[in-house]
């Protein structure tokens, strides 16, 4: 036996959103919190499957979530953003508003295209798959309108929790080791980028990627 | 066995940055990744397949292939970094401190490529492609200035982002497989998967092939999701940009053509992802002739040749014939080759005249006559002109797209390859002859010609090509169109 009706829903709402609230946040401090929040509800989904459905493996996935994507990746990104000093999330090309409706219209994308595979999961999982893919499309919407180094972090990040929650109603739970080693390449990921905003703080005194263009041709 | 053995090079680098440690132990881990892994090689090829730890490590040609190249080109590219390393530090470009984590760096990329080609298991395989981003994101951005900096930023952004697709599309692949072959490790077994194949689930498998398939391309920068590549590439230390062109690409279109092995037997039918891969594949050509044609940038040029490159093998695998397969996978080795050594002779280059810009490289025949040797033999390989054995693969991808009534496709590809090669020989002319500008000292010693051992190779292997390689070319061949 799974999770029940009404919690999924419940944490489908949460992650839902926290999803739009980060695309709708002008401050990236506050687009890290939400994220936050969404990871947190993600591994509370996880480890309430798991400990529904007594599987060992489950469980683990969702502690190393709680402790490894909730845990280490704000504080470390927080610091990050405390250091630079940075705090619009540099709104170029969409404002607060007009992304917001974008975000609408491609959660409304993401149930479309999830129809050929609605036949597959469990019936209460539908919704899930088509949350997880909405926040792929937030993500990938969030890396392109968006100037600041770390805001497009929280992108993959997002993406990186879409991806999580559309194989996990997809299938359940990966095997253990693909979890694991999935999860260690990300959080070994964001260590480097953290690096890689230091040095580019060093450089360019801003997290800015516009004033990355020197490289063309 | 060899990816324990570049792990504890790896974290061993870290000891200490002293110049002779650093070369002792990289002088030993690379015998003891030569040995143990030319002798997985040959044990390969002579039963067909290969497994060690129970099954957990698994080789089959296609793999052996791959492990051959990476082990050949790791050894050439880490005996050259010696000498290269050493003048960066003794020029002031690097603290000495930081050697100590570039060979760290260099090794912990050679373990993750290796663990690529070694598991049977497209999730793990997965694991090990994102891997190797992270290993190389840090030595792209080595020299730590704007745009190494830039490049480094780019780079893990995009390929982070494609791979995170592929990803999607091992979960979609697992979600058809796991119904059949239960919820474990083995329902993402390239062993076990091809026995279930014609069952999967269409739906399933045409989403998971289509994002893996598009999220592995980027990762290999096939056009027009090359943008990281040029800039990755011209920015690293140059035994970095050798190690990136002709090894990382391979890894990744490996990943490729194990879900093209995969997609052939199930009920997509054979010409699903070929036909992605053709149109990739002459994407990539189109585009690079002309960016080769106008490039200022000697190893920007070196970069969009190998996403030409890359675009070839496409079109060769792609087009799924006996001919094209097996000329793609020669060509495979052969390009791995050339553009290793192409890249470090131009590295040397640069280094030397301390510029990129090839107005600026005039008269190199003058002043170092033998590295203009060399440049000349890399400029006819990569170029595809015989007797090089890449011309000898290149003829065969294209004959195998004459014999299947793709004529007008032929013509093109013939048409961008002569663009692409006119392109190259403008640059290099120029590069090789006219006047010196700036005071450099004429000459350099012979032992310079040693470098040229991967191209001499090339080029034996344009004139003959030994019985035994042949065999395991067609080996490939078989793994790659028939399953396992």
């Amino acid at each position: 036996m799974g999770i029940s009706e009404n919690e999924l829903n419940l944490l489908l709402f949460v992650l839902l959103t926290s999803g739009l609230s980060i695309v709708y946040s002008t401050r990236v401090k506050k687009a890290l919190i939400w994220w936050t929040l969404q990871t947190f509800a993600v591994s509370i989904l996880i480890l309430v499957q798991g400990i529904y459905s007594h599987e060992l493996s489950v469980i683990i996935v969702g502690v190393l979530l709680l402790v490894g994507k909730a845990g280490i990746i704000p504080v470390l990104l927080g610091r990050v953003l405390q250091e630079s000093k940075t705090e619009w999330v540099g709104e170029i090309y969409l404002k607060r508003t007009s992304s917001v409706v974008v975000a609408g219209a491609l959660t409304l994308l993401a149930y479309e295209v999830t129809k050929p595979l609605m036949a597959l999961p469990q019936p209460g999982f539908r919704n899930g798959l088509a949350v997880g893919l909405a926040l792929i499309f937030y993500g990938l919407l969030l890396m392109m309108i968006r100037k600041v180094a770390i805001v497009q972090v929280l992108g993959i990040l997002l993406i990186d929790n879409g991806i999580f929650l559309a194989g996990f109603f997809l299938t359940q739970g990966m095997p253990l080791l693909v979890e694991m080693g999935s999860m260690f390449d990300i959080l070994v990921g964001i260590v480097i980028i953290v690096i890689l905003s230091k040095q580019m703080l060093e450089n360019y005194d801003s997290l800015n990627v516009d004033h990355m263009r020197s490289l063309k041709g | 066995m060899f990816i324990g053995v570049a792990v504890i090079a790896a974290v061993g680098m870290l000891v200490s940055a002293k110049d002779t440690y650093l070369k002792l132990l990289n002088s030993v881990a690379l015998v003891l990744l030569t040995l143990s892994g030319g002798w997985t090689v040959r044990q390969t090829f002579l039963q067909g397949s290969y497994a060690s730890w129970s099954g957990i490590l698994y080789w089959d040609a296609l793999s052996a292939l791959l492990l051959g190249v990476i082990i050949i080109i790791a050894v050439y590219v880490i005996l050259f970094s010696f000498g290269y390393m050493e003048e960066e530090v003794r020029e002031k470009k690097l603290p000495r401190t930081r050697l100590k984590w570039y060979y760290f760096w260099i090794w912990t990329f050679i373990a993750t490529m290796l663990l690529v080609v070694s598991t049977p298991n497209l999730g793990v395989m997965w694991v090990g492609i994102e891997g190797t981003t992270l290993a190389t994101t840090l030595l792209v951005g080595f020299y730590r200035n704007k745009q190494a900096v830039e490049a480094a930023w780019k780079y893990v952004i995009l390929c982070t982002v494609g791979i995170s697709f592929a990803l999607l599309g091992t979960m979609l692949l697992f979600a058809a497989a796991a119904p059949l072959l239960g919820q474990s490790l083995s329902a993402l077994d390239w062993r076990m998967l091809p026995k279930v194949a014609s069952q999967l689930d269409q739906n399933l498998v045409r989403l998971g092939v289509l994002f893996a398939v598009v999220g592995f391309a980027a990762k290999v920068g096939f056009a027009p999701i090359h943008a990281w590549l040029p800039d990755a590439h011209s920015q690293a230390p140059s035994p970095v940009s050798a190690l990136l062109s002709a090894v990382l690409l391979n890894c990744a279109l490996y990943a490729i053509l194990r879900w093209y092995s995969l997609a052939r037997l199930t009920t997509l039918g054979p010409h699903f992802v070929g036909t992605i891969l053709m149109c990739f594949g002459f994407l990539s050509l189109a585009l690079m002739a002309g960016f080769i044609l106008l490039q200022k940038d000697i190893k920007r040029l070196l970069a969009y040749s190998s996403v030409e490159h890359m675009g070839i093998l496409a079109i060769g695998f792609g087009l799924g014939t006996k001919e094209a397969v097996w000329g793609a996978s020669l060509h495979l080795l052969l390009h791995g080759l050339t553009k290793a050594n192409l890249f470090v002779i131009i590295g040397s280059l640069v280094q030397k005249t301390g510029t990129r810009q090839i107005s600026r490289i005039r008269g190199v025949f003058k002043i170092w006559p033998f590295t203009g040797i060399i440049m000349v033999f890399g400029l006819l390989g990569i170029t595809g002109t015989p007797p090089f054995g890449t011309f000898r693969s290149e003829l065969s991808i294209l004959s195998g797209l004459y014999k299947t009534g793709h004529s007008l496709l032929g013509f093109l590809t013939i048409l961008f390859l002569t663009v692409i090669f006119a392109g190259f020989l403008y640059h290099f002319l120029q590069m090789l002859y006219g006047k010196p500008s700036g005071r450099y000292q004429p000459g350099e010693s012979v032992s310079t010609l040693i470098l040229s051992i991967p191209l001499l190779v090339v080029l034996f292997l344009g004139l003959f090509i030994p019985q035994s390689l042949n065999q395991a070319l067609n080996q490939v061949v078989k793994v790659i169109l028939g399953g396992v």
